[in-house]
């Protein structure tokens, strides 16, 4: 039917397809192109690393927060559709998929750094029970994981259930899903096969000094998340309020039920996407090096057994 | 005038410029003693003096600066892409030529089906141009992230290089290998396990030397950082301090980074907040305005 509505026989669009695939092929094999390893290029783990980041900061259980993402999504899907202005129905999806994660990451972050502040103070415990109470750091490490603290259950359980501290701090490092955390587990895996007094003196110069450091860092770049999310999110609120004011004018919901409408709502949302990422850019906040605890531990066991 | 006599003047101008810019070339306008010494610079090597406009390129900032952000082989090393510099650019044009055939052509097929360019047939010129900017601006990021992630590595990882160097007696370079291995990016691991050798021909004397060519070529300000602290340590002061203090001085600067950067954006966050009223305005303005105008052309 498309082919007739054009005037082209089905050799004639048979014939065009093999002109472009043989094209595409040669254009390939003029850049050298690997598909394969295209597709391997790609960091997908690392944004799926980043969702589970943010569903663990704020202590979702994992499946719960996809459970969420997903609902969101539909209804946002399903409130696009009722309002039967179609290209509702993809917005809605977007807001679900990415203005959900949008709102919550500012408390992600700020229950994160609760949690790193609450670790180092902790850490602080176990350094006095070995300087003070002459315990080991086994010991003292496994009563920390019983009274863990406010904020630091999950995080620190694994210690408090005995076996081997080496893959109990691994397990504390890998449930923080915290930069500090990481690198605070890191140092304890390279230190603890070490004399209690280098252990507390690593601790006292290394440690929590530079710990604190690395929370100062990220108090300061939160303070102008903090106030760069308040304002897109009033932003957002003012607008999706605006708009069903208008929607509820029968010539305007018209508007936006044409093409044209389609159209301005589509730009709209480019727009203040492109908004928001500006946002994003100006008050961009570095990473930190996130390290790989189980890989730490073996290269720890291999150099401690040469 | 009649536009055949421009025409005739233009070209016996241009033919009168090519003959003398081919006398120039051929040697007829300099001395035979200047022709001399310069085939005998040329024979032996010498290098030559340099032109006034190249010398004031030499001193202009912004030409050097083009200059080190358009070294292809540099951009690429440091991106650690595997492709040579002619790759690259054979790549890249074939590219623009890609972009500008399937433009021209979905124009000139627009055109047979309903008469009339879909965009002007120049537009296929600018996608070209534009694929080989962006091409360009790609490599240049990833070249920059690399960079970034490269020097974030390194100065995180101070504090277990004192443990490592003090308590285990492992040398620097080793230590910095194997925790290098540790990250979760592999951009300090490529760097060091051989990755230098991309820019650094000859063999260093030493890690501390190693260390600055690193830092001064593929411009990641820690291993020049790291190669001062090590100099330090062979002068007899201890690892564990000297590095401590290294892992104390990225997280100060970082902290001034920070501080720095927030003070800005605050006075740079106005311009999309303000940016954020147009959407706004669009939202109820466009229905507004169509409105008024099926209002006024109804009536």
């Amino acid at each position: 039917m498309i082919l007739s509505a054009v005037g082209w026989t089905t050799l004639q669009l048979a014939g065009l397809l093999v002109v472009i695939a043989c094209a595409a092929g040669g254009t390939a094999a003029i850049l050298d192109l690997d598909v394969r390893r295209l597709g391997r290029q790609r960091p997908r783990w690392r944004l799926l690393e980043r969702e589970r980041d943010v569903a663990a900061n704020l202590g979702w259980p994992w499946r719960r927060w996809v459970g969420v993402r997903l609902s969101l999504i539909a209804a946002g899907i399903a409130l696009g559709l009722l309002s039967r202005i179609w290209i509702l129905a993809v917005i809605g999806g977007l807001l679900g998929a990415f203005g959900f994660r949008f709102a919550l990451a500012g408390t992600a972050a700020n229950r994160r750094l609760r949690m790193e502040r609450a670790f180092l103070g902790r850490l602080r415990d176990v350094r006095d029970r070995m300087a003070v109470a002459n315990q080991s750091l086994d010991t003292a490490l496994q009563e920390i994981g019983r009274d863990p603290g406010p904020g630091l259950e999950y995080v620190l359980a694994p210690l408090a259930r005995g076996g081997s501290v080496l893959d109990n701090i691994v397990a504390v490092g890998l449930r923080a899903r915290s930069p500090v955390v990481e690198y605070a587990c890191a140092v304890l895996l390279w230190t603890r096969s070490r004399s209690l007094e280098a252990l507390i003196e690593a601790i006292d110069e290394l440690l929590l000094p530079v710990g604190s450091a690395q929370l100062a860092v990220q108090e300061e770049a939160a303070v102008t998340l903090t106030q760069q999310r308040a304002v897109t999110i009033a932003m957002s609120v003012l607008m999706v309020v605006m708009f069903v004011i208008v929607i509820r004018v029968d010539t305007f919901r018209a508007f936006y039920q044409s093409v044209a409408g389609n159209v301005v709502l589509v730009s709209v949302v480019i727009l203040f996407a492109l908004l928001v990422s500006l946002l994003g850019l100006i008050v961009q906040v570095r990473d930190w090096t996130r390290w790989d605890l189980g890989r730490l531990a073996e290269e720890q066991e291999r150099l401690g057994a040469q | 005038m009649p536009s055949s006599l421009w025409l005739f003047a233009s070209a016996a101008i241009v033919v009168v410029g090519l003959w003398a810019a081919l006398l120039g070339r051929l040697g007829y306008l300099t001395s035979s003693d200047v022709r001399a010494w310069q085939r005998l610079a040329a024979l032996r090597g010498y290098a030559r003096p340099h032109t006034r406009l190249e010398r004031a390129a030499e001193r202009s900032a912004a030409v050097r600066r083009a200059r080190e952000e358009l070294d292809l082989r540099r951009l690429l090393a440091e991106a650690d892409r595997t492709e040579s510099d002619a790759a690259f650019v054979g790549r890249t044009a074939v590219l623009a030529l890609v972009t500008f055939t399937v433009t021209l052509v979905a124009d000139t097929t627009f055109r047979l089906s309903s008469g009339d360019f879909a965009a002007p047939p120049g537009v296929a010129v600018l996608l070209a141009i534009a694929a080989v900017l962006i091409r360009f601006a790609l490599v240049r990021a990833s070249a920059q992230r690399r960079r970034d992630r490269a020097d974030r590595t390194l100065g995180d990882m101070m504090m277990l290089v004192a443990i490592l160097t003090d308590g285990r007696g492992l040398q620097v370079d080793d230590a910095v290998r194997i925790l290098s291995r540790c990250a979760t990016t592999p951009d300090l691991r490529t760097l060091v396990e051989g990755g230098w050798r991309r820019l650094i021909s000859t063999q260093p004397r030493s890690t501390a030397e190693l260390y600055r060519s690193i830092g001064e070529r593929f411009r990641v300000p820690a291993f020049t950082l790291v190669a001062d602290a090590l100099a330090t340590t062979n002068v007899g002061i201890g690892e564990r301090l000297t590095y401590t203090r290294v892992a104390q001085a990225v997280y100060h600067h970082r902290l001034a980074d920070a501080r720095m950067r927030a003070a800005r954006a605050r006075i740079l966050v106005t311009l999309p907040v303000a940016g954020m009223l147009i959407p706004l305005l669009l939202l109820l303005g466009a229905p507004t305005f169509a409105s008024l105008t099926t209002g006024l052309g109804g009536g």
